[in-house]
């Protein structure tokens, strides 16, 4: 029954396009916000993965 | 940040300690099985002919342990590590840390115990039965909701890029393995997918293509993004570059399996789709090689001494290869040419070697050393590794490309007068031998460097002291979703839900758009009056040709090119498969296409053929199988397997379960008598018996590819047809 539902929708052929678009959308706003941020705006998000014990004791010893 | 608000906490090292000697384990089990199969192809007769050691049954094995063992182990081995740390936290349950690693290892060996013994579906990298199926489903459950759960409990408010990858990994992976699981099952270890056909193909490859992006992508593009600043002592390069490949990555990848299907039967607007996503598929990927990459700036000279960085970049490197070669071969006349050939096990041996090896050699070398509190034990010896897994990957790749190529060529040439040239399809198989050769002596140099990495790593272990509970402190997060102020993927960073809401709905954009279409819309798969149900003995047969596993050598799909309706015939329509649960059309050509081999040759050559290959064709590289002729067939399970068969669609009439053994006998006592008509009443003193597998088998190879030719009704001869005929006719709905 609900193959009939499906087959009953008109130009199902559209929503790949549709979907196409809603992405590039989301992926042209993106990339523009990404720009407008600058770079600063994630230095800590970036420096993550560095913040542990052992690279802290690097830091220090560098100093 | 003020010393008095610290928390103390210990990060779970055993847990991945487990992981990563699983996963060493499990890896040189999986890379000698490979070794031993592709021995098989040089030497067919290599260890003998033993039912549970043929190509057929072991290739399933061999990639199932280097995907879900070697790489899955990996995976968890990376999650467990990284994970805590990046969200200052121990993994929320240690119980369930531990039912996760046990419970994996629980299915691995499950999958040791059925695949080499003839159970499984015939699906790529889905090959175990449904009660494995099952607990898969369970076990990935419980990674996920104890990873999650470590999220929600984090001392970090920020979701660094690498958890993305894995909340990404673990959303897609429970969403595909679900998918792609509809069985019926039939008996204990034997079920039918539920889709047929078109629609299998689509949702296998579906799930074939995006278990290779989020098993063996995803997860380690987070193992990249943690693991390369880590060893490199330096941030990524461009945090915003990530966030663009992982959103990009995460919702083109969904959209590219039909490129595993270009020419065949799929209808044309998805192989259009699938080609589409594939092209543009090289962006994100290329920008997440460079995001890797290009962290190591300034610091190339390090790369020189650290073993660790070497993986790195010899990975990422790799990665990059293989994701340009992707969209290439997506390409519909590039794809005519190596689709079917050894160019494809080239291709994903560039990524599993150097790629998933790579990385997680990467991480082995640099978690043990820091778990044990002690330095590598030879740096010197690490190198050696890396440069046997170097030169055994291009010792195994290059050779693949040539002679993938070269065969395909062969298969497509043509003399002046418009014959093929090589019309044996077994001149294409002698021409690449040495090619396979070179293969094994690539395969072995990687091993030899493998089992050095694990001598190390073992005499890393030994010299230090492991330290099974590590101290940690951070201060405690008040309210992980506070942070109004700002920027909206800040704020999404920092909220684990919603970031998980949002992948899943990315994902299923595009599964959905391509999959629901063909699933459900009948007229997607023209229907073909005269394409009838197996018989009860073909559906025996069809049983042992996929327990044999012959679909890894064997296609059953001739693609619409004059060469291959010259060498195999007509070429294969959609509605020639919609009783097919599942679909075999293969993705290899070891040896030719078999969709029209039906009435191609009498049943004696069938009989010599399958006893020992080389009687009837000279050098052929096929296994013989002379069990087929000594065992039995599964006749007692044949009304649970008609019963089963009806669940998922196949028209068998009501109560067609009391007859079917009666239509079992019938049609191989008809086959074996014809046999005794021809003198092959035995072969080699073993006389063949209706009961034998070997005459369904004939009976499922006579069937195959016939029915569009309407010649002849196949229960035509059966006692039951008169009572069936009624029920198989109206299938045209229009």
């Amino acid at each position: 029954m609900y193959k009939n539902v499906l087959r009953a929708i008109e130009d199902i052929g559209i929503y790949p396009s549709i979907s196409l678009i809603i992405f590039f959308v989301f992926f042209i706003g993106l990339i523009i916000y990404l720009i407008a941020k600058g770079k600063k705006h994630w230095d800590d998000a970036a420096n993550l993965p560095l913040e542990d014990d052992d690279n802290l004791n690097i830091k220090n010893s560098e100093q | 940040m003020s010393s008095s608000t610290l928390e103390t906490f210990h990060y779970d090292n055993d847990i991945v300690r487990k992981f990563g000697v699983a996963s060493l384990a499990w890896g040189l089990i999986g890379f000698i099985v490979g070794l031993t199969i592709a021995l098989k192809l040089i030497w067919p007769d290599f260890l003998g002919f033993i039912p549970e050691l043929s190509y057929g049954r072991l290739r399933p094995l061999h990639t199932n342990a280097v995907i879900f063992a070697f790489a899955g182990n990996a995976i968890f081995y990376g999650v467990y590590y990284s994970l805590p740390r990046l969200t200052k936290t121990p993994m929320w349950s240690q119980k369930l840390s531990q039912i996760h690693f046990w419970g994996w290892q629980a299915i691995i060996v499950s999958a040791v115990l059925t695949l080499p013994f003839g159970f499984n579906t015939s699906k790529e990298y889905a090959e175990l039965e449904w009660p494995i199926d099952i607990a898969i489903t369970i076990i990935w459950v419980i990674f996920g909701v104890n990873m999650i759960m470590t999220i929600m409990k984090r001392r970090e408010k920020h979701l660094y890029v690498a958890i993305w990858f894995y909340i990404a990994t673990f959303v897609t992976v429970a969403v595909l393995h679900v998918v792609n699981s509809f069985e019926v099952p039939a008996t204990l270890l034997k079920s039918y997918p539920i889709y047929a056909g078109v629609q299998d193909a689509l949702v296998q490859w579906w799930y074939g293509h995006n278990a290779v992006a989020f098993f063996l992508t995803t997860p380690f593009l987070g193992i990249m993004y943690y693991f390369i600043p880590k060893a490199a002592n330096r941030p990524i390069f461009s945090y915003r570059l990530s966030i663009v490949h992982f959103w990009s990555l995460i919702f083109i990848y969904i959209w590219a399996g039909p490129h595993h299907l270009l020419y065949t039967s799929l209808p044309g607007w998805a192989q259009a789709l699938g080609t589409v996503f594939s092209l543009m598929l090289i962006a994100p990927s290329w920008g997440g090689m460079l995001n890797g990459l290009l962290t190591l700036r300034g610091a190339w000279d390090r790369v020189r001494e650290d073993p660790v960085l070497k993986f790195l970049v010899v990975g990422v490197t790799a990665y990059g290869m293989v994701t340009f070669e992707g969209p290439m071969l997506s390409i519909a006349n590039v794809n005519a040419i190596a689709h079917y050939s050894d160019y494809i096990i080239g291709h994903v041996h560039n990524g599993a070697l150097l790629w998933n090896g790579g990385l997680t050699f990467a991480m082995l070398y640099y978690i043990t050393p820091k778990i044990y509190k002690t330095k590598l034990y030879s740096i010197k010896l690490a190198n050696i590794h890396f440069w046997f897994a170097t030169m055994g990957a291009i010792f195994y790749v290059i050779p693949m490309y040539w002679g993938g190529i070269t065969q395909s060529l062969m298969w497509k040439e043509f003399t002046a007068e418009g014959l093929l040239q090589y019309p044996n399809f077994l001149e294409t198989v002698t021409q690449i031998m040495p090619m396979y050769g070179l293969r094994a002596i690539g395969g072995t140099l990687f091993i030899i460097g493998a089992s050095f990495g694990a001598y190390n790593l073992w005499k890393t272990a030994r010299q230090g002291s492991f330290v099974h509970q590590e101290e940690d402190e951070a201060q405690a997060i008040i309210d992980p979703s506070a942070g109004h102020k700002e920027s909206w993927h800040r704020r999404l960073e920092g909220r684990p839900l919603q970031l998980t809401g949002l992948t899943l709905v990315v994902i299923l954009i595009g599964g959905i758009i391509e999959y629901v279409p063909t699933a459900l819309v009948d007229s997607n798969v023209p229907t073909i009056a005269s394409v009838k149900p197996y018989t009860p003995l073909e559906i025996e047969g069809r049983d042992i040709y996929i327990a044999e596993g012959c679909n890894n050598c064997h296609s059953q799909m001739i693609r619409p090119f004059r060469s291959e309706t010259e060498r195999y015939g007509e070429y294969s329509k959609a509605g020639e498969f919609v009783y097919d649960h599942p679909f075999l059309w293969g993705s290899k050509r070891t040896g030719p296409d078999l969709h029209r081999i039906g009435g191609k040759y009498p049943d004696s050559w069938h009989v010599r053929h399958m006893y020992d290959p080389t009687s009837t064709s000279p050098g052929s590289i096929m296994p013989a199988y002379p069990w087929m002729f000594t065992e039995k067939a599964d006749i007692e399970s044949i009304p649970n397997r008609i019963s089963a068969l009806r669940t998922v669609g196949v028209p068998y009439v009501a109560d067609y379960e009391e007859l079917a053994i009666r239509d079992y006998m019938a049609q191989a006592n008809n086959i074996v008598n014809g046999l005794k008509e021809n003198g092959f009443g035995e072969i080699e003193g073993i006389e063949i018996t209706s009961d034998s597998k070997i005459v369904a088998m004939i009976a499922y190879l006579q069937r195959m590819g016939i029915d569009i030719k309407g010649e002849k009704n196949p229960w035509e001869d059966l006692p039951s047809n008169e009572r069936l005929q009624a029920n198989f006719k109206p299938q045209v709905e229009d």
